[in-house]
């Protein structure tokens, strides 16, 4: 089996095996660690609502990939959750813009628990009463997130800056546009993305390369090459909407603002995530100006701060919290960039942030949790594991200045506001 | 890897975890005090108060700067409570000295600067700046005020007070509105000094360096100290009859938060017996309210157990829509009964078992799960996850039964949509 092995910044190893079967398997021990963590995912998220199969062109339901997830735990004879009671694990799954993953934790019979997930994720069942259950599940589900503050305002946020990306569509779907949720459909989606060739499994803990190669040789089942369309409508570099509102019970307004990063291909560098990791340490970091002076005004509280977002064909730069006037802190925000844009960032400054990125990248290996997301993540964004690491210490100011200068023009900016009723 | 404990000096417990698998090393310094309402609100304020800089780095920016360039180490400050004690914190977390790319030693700097936040704040004529006063009352009272914002915390929030009105546990751990607005700099700064004077103290080190050093550092920056003890916990028997309440909000989804008391509390011999009672009724994707209440009934998306063995209290959360509360609340009273009556078999009593016991194993590989764990014990236990492992390995069937009638239902909050949209 071809395999290949990364050295990573604390001297631990990463092998990355290529199994016959298709699957790409990225095994990461750590020595004095009795748990394990498992994330098996596949390049298949939110945004995947048009594809090509078979040669016909598939269209389906907003929120069928989320769907897919809950349902995918239930197999003909018995349900996953069942299996790992046996095992002690603990497990969950997620869907986002562009993955959806299964994953486990657990102390002991690592090996029982990694069979339960090849084993459970490669074996669909929909029927139509079983999907059929689902839909009161989901309904709450995508009901909690109508109540969530913190999620519409983001949500509302993306939807307003992409006119034609399908990352402007709410991952869960509506209670309408699930209704239409159909075992065929499901099906049709499952033998599209569910391909192994598309799939990742990363693992981290209490484990061995020769472990998991035992129970992956056991359990996976060949799978064909696969082709698949990946491409997405050509995003605009201007914003749809420079400003959204809704009005929901909250305290005070919470706001983001978001700056659409253009992206060449599906992914950003190594080096333009990490200038944009940066640059928003630089503004929002507790270290900088801008937030001392926020705060003296009392624009800004603990809730500032800022992420970098990206997945499939799409990348932003997002910087949210909780104001009295978003759009004055908006306007607080526009001013220090276009002063940053001016003359460049401060040499010493840079210096003190790359130092805080390169810590901050560190604590990465810290978490068997955290360390497989990462590479995982990694994985779908085509880069090696972890190495970021060394990207960030050879990261130059001339690379933050480029990304600062060219990437965040007003043009690509939208602010997203939740209020309370009597503010509104 | 087994901890150590040690009394440095009156009132100081010292905790040191030897761990040298991790990039980073983290050093809490944790103070005790009773949860009161008069005095909740001034402890809210101070540790986020403190964090602000030192007599050496007076600013917010100057002295986050300084831990941008010491690679991205957090001091933070932040207050919290378990049980009716409210826990002011400390804590720095740091690269270990192998990572720092210029070889600089990195534990003396850190605990230097940690300590100097607690026991040096840049004063002026013996006082906190009034601005930087005002700026944290803002913070804090915005805080206080967001807790409407998540509506399932806000719902567990009122459900708490409606069980435990009158005692410390209803106080939030950010006090009132009103003692937060009445506070000066000269009160704040007369807390501080009476915190540090009496408040027992836990000092916690997870990390490989010389931890004798990191003790004799706190131990003589305390100095000679009068302790105060801590009041025990008020155990309260469960109203006559089940209080209950509802609020009206303008949200889609309806909270529903079932309140109970129990007297196996830490030191009770059913204590641990209670642990597996929560895991069979509502602590796993396999217990009696995940597969009554949302698998065949589909009747929410989440529907959980919570305890909290520190009071003595239990809740269940669940969210729902309006025609289904009063379902969901017989369908949850009746999984109760069933575990009272000991209808579980003896596989979802091993499942549940096995289920707690990988739980534990894992906790200590993770830096803030094992800071959690030995931090919600309070200061003079240091109960091991391996002692609790065999104290669960030895509960018997009848124990479970037993601890699980200890439960009994108090009152029920809900929160339900406005009369406006119903009709809409």
């Amino acid at each position: 089996m071809k395999q290949q092995t990364f050295t990573l910044a604390t001297g631990e190893q990463v092998t990355r095996l290529f199994h016959p079967s298709g699957l790409t398997i990225l095994v990461y021990p750590k020595a004095g660690f009795r748990s394990s963590y498992a994330l098996f995912g596949t390049r298949y998220g939110s945004i995947d609502t048009t594809f090509v199969r078979d040669g016909r062109r598939i269209e389906v339901p907003e929120g069928i990939a989320h769907y897919l997830e809950h349902k995918l735990f239930e197999n003909e004879d018995c349900d996953a959750f069942d299996r790992y009671a046996k095992t002690g694990a603990s497990a969950n799954a997620f869907t986002s813009f562009d993955v959806t993953a299964y994953l486990f934790g657990c102390s002991d019979n690592f090996e029982d628990s990694l069979e339960i997930l090849l084993d459970f994720v490669q074996k669909p069942y929909f029927t139509e009463q079983t999907v059929q259950k689902e839909q009161g599940i989901i309904g709450q589900e995508i009901r909690m997130g109508e109540d969530s503050p913190d999620r519409r305002v983001l949500f509302n946020l993306i939807r307003a800056m992409y006119q034609k990306h399908p990352v402007r569509v709410d991952i869960a779907g509506t209670v309408e546009s699930i209704a239409q949720i159909t075992p065929e459909l499901l099906y049709d989606c499952y033998y599209t993305f569910y391909n192994l060739h598309n799939m990742v499994l990363a693992v981290c803990g209490n484990v061995t390369v020769e472990g998991v190669q035992k129970v992956a040789d056991r359990v996976l089942i060949d799978a064909k090459p696969l082709s698949l369309d990946m491409a997405f409508p050509e995003e605009p570099r201007a914003v749809g909407q420079a400003y959204v509102e809704q009005v929901m019970p909250v305290a005070a307004p919470l706001f983001y603002i978001g700056y659409k990063c253009p992206v060449e291909g599906l992914f950003l560098t190594d080096a333009q995530m990490l200038a944009c990791e940066l640059i928003l340490d630089l503004l929002t970091g507790h270290g900088s100006a801008l937030y001392a002076s926020l705060m003296d005004k009392g624009l800004i509280n603990d809730s500032f701060g800022g992420e970098f977002f990206e997945g499939r064909g799409f990348a932003m730069l997002l910087f949210g919290g909780e104001s009295r006037d978003p759009k004055a802190v908006q306007a607080a925000l526009t001013a220090e960039i276009a002063r940053l844009q001016r003359d460049g960032i401060d040499e010493a400054r840079f210096e003190e942030l790359r130092a805080s990125l390169y810590g901050r990248l560190l604590r990465r290996f810290n978490n068997i949790e955290n360390a497989a997301s990462t590479m995982m993540d990694d994985h779908f964004h085509d880069r090696d594991p972890f190495g970021f690491v060394e990207t960030a210490k050879t990261l130059t100011k001339a690379d933050v200045d480029a990304v600062l200068r060219e990437w965040l023009c007003e043009e690509a900016a939208a602010l997203s506001v939740v209020r309370g009723k009597e503010e509104a | 890897m087994d901890p150590l404990v040690q009394m440095p000096a009156n009132g100081v417990s010292f905790l040191h975890i030897p761990d040298d698998r991790f990039t980073t090393a983290r050093i809490t310094v944790s103070l005790y005090l009773p949860l009161r309402e008069e005095t909740a609100g001034l402890y809210a304020v101070l540790p986020y108060l403190l964090r602000r800089g030192t007599r050496s780095f007076p600013t917010m920016t100057a002295f986050n700067r300084e831990l941008d360039r010491l690679y991205a180490t957090s001091i933070s400050g932040f207050v919290s409570s378990t049980g009716e004690t409210q826990i002011v914190n400390i804590t720095a977390g740091f690269l270990n000295d192998r990572y720092a790319l210029g070889g600089e030693p990195m534990a003396a700097q850190c605990v230097k600067l940690l300590l100097d936040v607690l026991f040096d704040p840049p004063l002026e004529n013996g006082v906190f700046r009034e601005a930087d006063v005002q700026q944290e009352i803002r913070c804090t009272l915005e805080s206080i005020a967001a807790e409407i914002n998540d509506k399932r915390s806000y719902a567990v929030q009122r459900c708490k007070r409606l069980l435990c009105a009158g005692e410390p546990y209803a106080v939030s751990k950010y006090g009132t509105k009103e003692r937060v607005e009445a506070l000066t700099p000269a009160a704040l700064v007369e807390g501080w000094k009476a915190l540090l004077a009496t408040a027992p103290v836990r000092v916690t080190y997870q990390g490989s360096g010389d931890a004798d050093a990191v003790r004799d550092a706190v131990v003589s920056r305390l100095g000679e100290r009068e302790v105060a003890s801590l009041p025990p916990v008020v155990i309260a028997p469960v109203k006559e009859t089940i209080a209950r309440e509802n609020e009206t909000m303008d949200v889609n989804q309806c909270q529903l938060v079932i309140g109970m008391r129990t007297e196996a509390t830490m030191e009770h011999p059913l204590s641990d017996a209670l642990r597996l009672a929560n895991a069979i009724f509502g602590g796993t994707p396999h217990s009696f309210l995940f597969r009554h209440v949302r698998e065949e009934q589909s009747l929410c998306y989440y529907c959980v157990s919570r305890l909290d063995r520190q009071k003595g209290i239990m809740l269940v959360e669940s969210g729902v829509e309006k025609a289904s509360l009063e379902k969901a609340e017989r369908e949850i009273l009746l999984q109760l009964d069933r575990l009272k009556n000991g209808e579980f078999t003896d596989e979802e009593l091993e499942n549940a078992r096995l289920s707690i016991v990988d739980s534990l194993i894992s906790v200590e590989d993770s830096a803030s799960t094992t800071a959690q764990w030995y931090f919600s014990q309070g200061i003079d236990r240091a109960r091991t996850p391996q002692e609790v492992v065999a104290a669960v390995r030895a509960v018997t069937r009848e124990q479970v039964a037993a601890a699980a009638q200890t439960l009994l239902v108090d009152c029920v909050y809900t929160l339900t949509p406005d009369a406006k949209e119903e009709t809409a």
